[in-house]
């Protein structure tokens, strides 16, 4: 079929009705290139950035840092890690697989699947849709400041997150060689445990590290709010006009992730080209 | 013992299918479908793409729910909501058009899954039988290659040595040619016809006029989710006596 070449008045359409939308956002969100650039904005921008230096390197405040850091390690290996165990069995209910669990399942037995599917698909969408930083504060209000509730935040965010990841890795299997097992009388889950997670398996190893990575970053804003770890340093070294501290704990913030992401990354590589 | 959906087999037909109805939404794939299938038995079905075959075929183990009617396999009925389908399954085995292994297995951890899971064989005893079933496919020196390894040909003939080892009852072939290059078809129809020699129950559908005519021993034609007609091979191929029937076989031969 020819493809109909747009007029010039239609093909202008939908880029102009961009722009009259990112002005008005701009408009409404206070966007002021004076109010960054402006001899105000410039003023505070250089005191702020000259403060940073020289940055705070006395062997005492590094020592201190050490055990911040290591627990902001802490909180996200526990959440990525709590996160993966509510997010499999979750997972498993809230994967769609066409022509894997229709036999047998008629009548009631129908009805509850597509219940216990809705059901687990309602859980996911409530942790994973409530921001982290959300979480941290009700977990505050729990179980108070600290990073047990920014171990909490993470687990529900991470799990939330996971478990849509993981029913979409389990989901997108090849279903023929499973189809087989079925086929010799295999039950639901010896089709899921020997058909489908052998063949997901690098997805899934590899969104549950990538979920570490990200939990790294979050373990460090949750601490903004008071739970805990090296971002509770940060808030309190802007807080105190502490900006050549600021310098420093940016600078092991960025040690942190790049260290994780490159285990993340060697684990990941390992494990997938042994798969 | 006698049961609503089982009772002890004796004689009869190993499967019996009676006014099978099966619908995909307000598509009626298979209309009042009757067949009987005697130990021993190959039939092949054959007809237009659509005409339901496969569906028939996947109805005999539940892979597809039948709609309506009844389907017996060795006197138990395979679609009664109290029968524990699995155990029907171990009974059936089936070869899938595109061969359906494991990508992560090789030819032997293939042959061998269902056997230590399903029949739950020792490791020692999983391996004699894998070995012996694809060496009786002509893959004895193949068990150690991946799927990805092998050939077409290859892999579907892997395929029926997995089924193989289930020491299934029927074994169900759902257009095991069709994804086969030419070159390839021969091999896996030679073990197809080892196979209907040893006196194993089949249930074919293909496009195989060659094979149909030397080994089935009951041709079946189907069109629109019916059976047109059936008969010996002769009677079907040289005979046929429905116009369709011969429609259908003036066109793919």
């Amino acid at each position: 079929m020819p493809r109909v070449k747009p007029r010039p008045l239609t093909r202008l359409m939908w880029p102009s009705a961009l722009l009259v939308v990112l002005a008005w956002a701009a408009h409404s969100t206070e966007v002021s290139i004076g109010g960054l650039f402006g001899a105000e904005g410039r003023a505070q921008m250089g005191r702020f950035i000259g403060g940073l230096f020289p940055p705070e390197l006395s062997p005492d405040y590094l020592f201190g840092l050490v055990g911040p850091a290591i627990e902001t390690v802490q909180m996200s290996l526990l959440g990525a890690v709590f996160g993966a165990m509510i997010a499999a069995p979750l997972a498993a209910v809230a994967m769609r697989a066409p022509g894997l669990d229709h036999a047998g399942a008629r009548g009631w037995r129908a009805h509850a699947r597509a219940l216990a599917y809705g059901t687990a698909r309602g859980i996911l969408n409530v942790m994973r849709t409530i921001p982290d930083l959300v979480w941290a504060l009700m977990f505050i209000a729990a179980v108070g400041l600290g990073p047990f509730s920014g171990v909490l935040a993470l687990t529900v965010h991470s799990a939330g997150l996971l478990g849509k990841l993981y029913s979409e890795a389990l989901e997108s299997v090849d279903l023929a060689p499973v189809h087989s097992l079925q086929a010799a009388g295999v039950g639901a889950v010896g089709v899921l445990v020997w058909g489908v997670l052998p063949q997901a398996a690098g997805p899934l190893i590899s969104v549950t590290l990538y979920q570490w990575e990200c939990n790294i970053r979050a373990a460090m804003v949750l601490g903004f709010v008071g739970a805990g770890g090296l971002g509770q340093r940060i808030d309190l070294a802007m807080r105190l006009f502490r900006y050549e501290e600021m310098l420093t704990l940016l600078a092991v913030l960025l040690l942190l992730v790049t260290a994780v992401d490159r285990l993340s990354a060697a684990i990941r590589g390992r494990l997938v080209r042994s798969l | 013992m006698a049961t609503a959906h089982g009772t002890a087999f004796g004689g009869g037909p190993i499967v019996r299918i009676r006014n099978l109805r099966k619908c995909f939404g307000q598509v009626e794939v298979l209309k009042d479908v009757d067949m009987d299938v005697e130990r021993g038995e190959v039939v092949v079905i054959l007809g237009p793409s659509g005409s339901g075959k496969s569906t028939l075929l996947r109805c005999v183990n539940r892979l597809e729910e039948p709609t309506g009617g009844e389907i017996w396999l060795e006197g138990i009925q395979v679609n009664h909501p109290k029968t524990n389908i699995n155990e029907v399954r171990e009974r059936i085995g089936m070869v899938f058009q595109s061969f359906n292994l494991f990508p992560h297995l090789t030819a032997k951890g293939n042959v061998l899954l269902a056997q230590r899971k399903v029949l739950k064989r020792s490791k020692a005893e999983a391996e004699r039988i894998a070995l012996e079933q694809l060496e009786r496919v002509g893959l004895g020196d193949r068990v150690d290659y991946y799927p990805a390894q092998l050939s077409g040909g290859q892999q579907q003939r892997v395929a029926i040595a997995r089924a193989l080892s289930m020491n299934p009852h029927v074994m169900l072939f759902d257009e095991v040619t069709s994804a086969l290059d030419p070159e390839l078809v021969r091999g896996v129809l030679d073990v197809m016809k080892e196979l209907a020699r040893g006196g194993m129950t089949m249930l074919v559908v293909t496009h195989e006029m060659g094979f149909a005519r030397e080994v089935a021993s009951r041709a079946v034609f189907m069109d629109g989710g019916v059976i047109v007609e059936e008969g010996s091979p002769a009677e079907v191929f040289d005979n046929p006596r429905h116009e369709r029937t011969r429609d259908f076989l003036g066109h793919i031969t």
